[in-house]
């Protein structure tokens, strides 16, 4: 008897997987962009302690551990080691001495402008920045049936 | 009737009340008070090094509010001070226990919190003007921004 399955024939498109990796990698870059801007007129810049500060914010993507988009200040590549594993990872973050203005010290009361900043850009815009990069992506990617 | 509100308040009473907490912040060294505080140390708290005492500091990061529901999503910090860096990894985590996926309770005031989490795990960290041990967390708490009915 003849196997039913034989008139169906699974072909991937192996060449749309990358096209997916790379626009959400495009489009998560996107969000830690949108993110860094609405978290920037949060950012304290009286000095002594926040002079120069709203310069120094940085957005960095990673596909696998590799850098694929925007800076990271070395300590940031250390802190990540390999850039956080497999998979697509965006980091945020904001020069020194960001940290104890977030999180406070002994002396300093915390100042929180991440988490505004992340709902803004992430929560609220992170949706239709990431379908339409993986939509530009997926549109231009090859058929392997072609 | 919208009443938004802080939940730093039921957080330090939870810590304060707890055994474990307790041990270390009302007893290292006794000073008469359960050293939990909000949002910056007490007085005397805070020594230079080779008088270091345990204490905690809960602070406010951010209280997101839902943007049709009555909920806010509430973050933070809870800074665990230690006379040595074993001592505030124990504090870490009683405080951590104490908090992390609790349940739902009522605040004082009849405002309802339905789960409160350890979100981000201890951070070993110093602080950068005594060089004091201490652990650090986030605590993020889902709550409503009203009265619930009992």
């Amino acid at each position: 008897m003849a196997r039913r399955d034989a008139r169906y024939k699974v072909v991937m498109n192996r060449l749309g997987f990358e096209a997916i990796r790379v626009g959400w990698a495009e489009g998560s870059h996107a969000a830690g962009l949108a993110a860094l801007e609405a978290m920037r007129p949060n950012v304290p810049d009286a000095p002594p302690l926040g002079r120069g500060l709203v310069r120094t914010g940085r957005v960095a993507t990673f596909i696998d551990g590799r850098l694929v988009a925007g800076a990271v200040p070395g300590g940031v590549r250390h802190y990540l080691g390999n850039g956080g594993g497999s998979g697509v990872v965006t980091v945020i973050g904001w020069g020194f001495p960001s940290r104890f203005l977030v999180l406070g010290t002994i002396y300093i009361t915390p100042r929180d402008w991440f988490t505004p900043g992340m709902i803004d850009g992430v929560v609220s815009a992170g949706g239709p920045l990431l379908v339409g990069a993986m939509k530009g992506r997926l549109r231009r990617a090859p058929d392997a049936r072609a | 009737m919208l009443e938004m509100w802080d939940p730093v308040g039921r957080l330090i009473t939870e810590l304060r009340d707890d055994a474990a907490v307790a041990a270390i912040v009302g007893a290292n060294p006794s000073t008469g008070d359960i050293r939990v505080r909000s949002p910056k140390p007490g007085p005397g708290d805070a020594q230079g090094a080779g008088n270091y005492r345990a204490f905690i500091v809960i602070a406010t990061l951010a209280t997101p509010r839902h943007q049709s529901v009555p909920m806010q999503r509430a973050r933070h910090v809870v800074r665990c001070y230690g006379r040595d860096n074993e001592e505030a990894a124990r504090l870490y985590v009683a405080a951590s226990d104490v908090l992390h996926h609790r349940g739902p309770r009522l605040a004082s005031g009849g405002q309802g919190i339905y789960v409160t989490h350890d979100d981000t795990g201890g951070t070993s960290d110093a602080d950068p003007d005594t060089q004091q041990p201490l652990y650090f967390f986030i605590v993020e708490t889902l709550a409503t921004t009203q009265v619930v009915a009992q």
